[in-house]
């Protein structure tokens, strides 16, 4: 009897093991479908503009598991009603959380799935912008980096704090000489730290301020499938051959090549191109540009003022940076006049540049000795008789408006057309401003209603606003004008009219070459696709993932950019959408 | 006691006995069984987990596009870098026990949706399914 009673407790334990076991495997199961339906709802919600607000989304995998989301947009709320506020940038909304309890650009995700009976809920807070880029280098490529030049590599948090983070540099090269600079004549300045998986690094002696080059690490590089990403998108053709500047907004799609002569501003669009893209000129704003062919990028140093703007550039083939050198261009004329014309403007920029950063600027200072200095840049109306800085200096007016009359006078080419279009925009930003060209200056109200549209356009804020420096110096509000024109003034290099600048990430899948020296704020990624075809520049075999930059390069690495907040470049797929909290898995 | 009294005790005895036996034997069998369940559920997570843990540091190229099938009894390779299936694929061994790895799947969106399917077999036909759907 005993032997009978031992024997029915261990069949029974034994069974209750199999069902807890069977039950644990389902459960599990459900998880995973719940996950499934998770996934399922960001792919859903984003084709229609995250519009989705009531109504509900099912779905069975192979597998049998189901899974089941619910969205409703006014209360009451059930624990398992689901809420998108994505659409909303400004206001949290209600869920049977509480009160304001989905952030603005979220939605709260509630996933109910079912695997053999066994259910399982899964609870999220998703957002837009949570694409990331897992690496924290200012430069990283997956084959070999070689610079010549003067390079310099840091970093900061972000462009409102800023903090120092420290700028890396790192290869996932594994043989040769992975990371190599040619120091000849040239300087180097790397905060952080210099590695590679494997081969060798040759920095000329230097030693990064992070510590001595390190062989062994690899660094996780998250592809981006571009192609993909060219190949479903949609939207507007803004045209195979753009002439002057050109500002995009929304989705735009072109099927082959794309070339622009001049600018290329994005509002918050995103450009898809099949082709290859060539732009000659700056890109500026915020948004996304995948291009599915060769990327080359001539960019000047229009620069902007608006702290928030950055471009995602990211290219399937070769990415080529011939950043075009306006100094060199401008040097490189024989005429004295014109020289000592250079060489004035030069040292008023930087005495401006000076003058702005003085702590102790006060208004009366900025519309009294600041416009001395503006004059001398630009002035088509007074003589300088009467003032004090440019007979101090031995300077004369507007020695911007006869560069640009002695440019007038040269060969027409690109450089010359380039040049002339870049300062001919500096030139009528600082030039004074007169009403139908008479000599009656502008009414304190036509100031003030520049400077408030100025103000009302945080992505244009560039050198296409005739005539606002004055207008900001001489306006009602100094105070926007102290903040506006430093920041404006403060990013433009006098010692480097003219050379390359980009704000935000490149990114390409081919190889990357820089023939002139390149300023970039954000990160530079090459991340190579073996199948795609080597190439051969100046006799350097470049193979996808190679990068060379020929001529210098500063980089400094913005951390907000790629931390996967909202204030990031998102990248990933649904448009950036990603799991911002697990409130229940 | 009679000889027949015996025999109908010896058969009364042996009756228990088997049917004993046989619960023990059923038994162990389940709490076998329990324990494959287990283990290949875990097997499976591991799949599952490594794939999104590669998705997240190498993007979403490391899983495959269009429809896929791996067998892990029929010996069929992983393929790219990072290598897809991610191990425990194609098989693990634990306890003189070897848990077989299929993983199969598809993509409902390309480029926005991918389906995978982890099927983990012992015993010949026994087996666990976990499915689940990455977006990028």
């Amino acid at each position: 009897m005993v032997l009978f009673m031992m024997m029915v407790g261990l069949y029974a334990s034994a069974r209750g093991g199999f069902l807890s076991a069977s039950s644990q495997a389902r459960r599990l199961a459900a998880q995973y479908a719940a996950e499934a339906g998770l996934a399922e709802t960001m792919e859903s919600i984003r084709p229609g503009g995250f519009s989705i607000a009531n109504g509900t989304l099912t779905g069975t995998l192979s597998s049998g598991a189901t899974y089941t989301v619910e969205f409703k947009d006014a209360p009451p709320f059930e624990p398992y009603h689901s809420v998108n506020n994505l659409n909303n940038a400004f206001g949290a909304a209600d869920s049977h959380r509480g009160p304001a309890t989905v952030p603005p650009s979220s939605a709260l995700i509630i996933v109910r799935a079912n695997s053999g009976g066994v259910e399982r809920t899964v609870e999220a807070v998703v957002s837009r912008g949570t694409g990331k880029l897992i690496t924290g280098n200012a430069i990283q490529t997956s084959g070999t980096i070689q610079m010549s030049g003067d390079v310099n590599v840091d970093g900061i948090k972000g462009m409102s704090e800023q903090e120092e983070v420290p700028g890396n540099i790192h290869a996932n090269a594994d043989s040769g000489t992975t990371v190599e600079w040619d120091s000849s004549g040239s300087n180097a300045r790397i905060t952080g730290t210099v590695s590679s998986l494997g081969g060798s690094i040759d920095l000329s002696g230097y030693t990064p301020m992070g510590g001595p080059a390190s062989i062994g690490s690899s660094a996780p590089f998250r592809r981006q499938n571009i192609q993909q990403k060219v190949g479903n998108g949609t939207g507007v053709d803004p045209g195979s051959l753009v002439v002057g500047s050109i500002s995009l907004t929304g989705e735009q799609k072109r099927s082959g090549d794309m070339t622009v002569q001049g600018d290329l501003e994005l509002d918050g669009a995103t450009l898809y191109v099949e082709g290859n893209l060539l732009v000659n000129g700056s890109i500026t704003g915020q948004g996304t540009i995948y291009v599915n062919g060769n990327t080359s990028f001539q960019g000047d140093s229009n620069v902007t003022a608006h702290s928030e703007h950055k471009v995602a550039l990211l290219s399937h083939g070769d990415v080529t940076l011939s950043g075009f050198d306006g100094t060199s261009y401008l040097e490189s004329i024989g005429d004295p006049g014109f020289q000592q014309d250079f060489q004035d403007l030069q040292t008023a920029l930087s005495d401006l540049n000076s003058s702005l950063a003085d702590p102790n600027l006060t208004p009366q200072y900025l519309s009294q000795q600041v416009k001395g200095i503006r004059r001398v840049i630009s002035e088509t109306h007074d003589q300088a008789t009467n003032n004090s800085y440019a007979q101090a200096n031995g300077m004369t007016h507007d020695t911007l408006g006869r560069m640009l009359s002695f440019l007038q006078t040269q060969p027409p080419d690109t450089s010359r057309d380039f040049l002339l279009d870049k300062l001919t925009s500096l030139h009528g930003f600082m030039n004074d401003i007169r009403e139908n060209d008479t000599v009656t200056t502008l009414s304190q109200l036509e100031r003030n209603r520049l400077v408030q549209e100025w103000s009302d356009n945080p992505h244009q804020r560039n050198y296409d606003f005739e005539g606002l420096f004055d207008a900001m110096v001489q306006s009602g509000n100094p105070q926007l004008a102290l903040q506006d024109v430093t920041g404006l003034m403060a990013q433009l290099d006098h010692n480097r009219l003219g050379n390359s600048f980009f704000q935000g990430l490149i990114y390409t899948e081919g190889s990357l070459h820089a023939s002139n020296e390149v300023s970039i704020i954000g990160a530079l990624y090459v991340n190579g696709d073996e199948s795609l075809p080597s190439r051969t520049l100046n006799g350097v075999t470049l193979n996808p993932g190679d990068l060379v930059l020929d001529s210098g390069v500063s980089v400094t690495f913005v951390e907000e950019f790629f931390d996967g907040k909202e204030s990031g470049i998102a990248l990933s797929g649904n448009d950036g959408l990603g799991v911002e909290t697990w409130l229940g898995r | 006691m009679t000889l027949v009294e015996v025999v109908v005790a010896f058969g009364i005895l042996a009756v228990a006995a088997l049917a004993l036996i046989a619960a023990f034997v059923s038994g162990m069998k389940l709490s076998a069984h329990s324990r494959d369940i287990t283990i290949a559920s875990e097997v499976a997570k591991q799949v599952l987990e490594r794939t999104r843990d590669e998705l997240r540091m190498f993007g979403f190229d490391c899983i495959p596009a269009g429809t896929y099938s791996f067998d892990g009894r029929a010996g069929d390779f992983p393929i790219g870098i990072p290598p897809f299936p991610p191990g425990p694929y194609p098989t693990t061994r634990i306890s003189d026990q070897d848990y077989f790895v299929v993983v199969t799947g598809e993509e409902p969106a390309p480029g926005r949706l991918k389906n995978v399917r982890v099927d983990v077999y012992w015993h010949g036909n026994s087996h666990v399914t976990m499915e689940t759907k990455f977006s990028p």
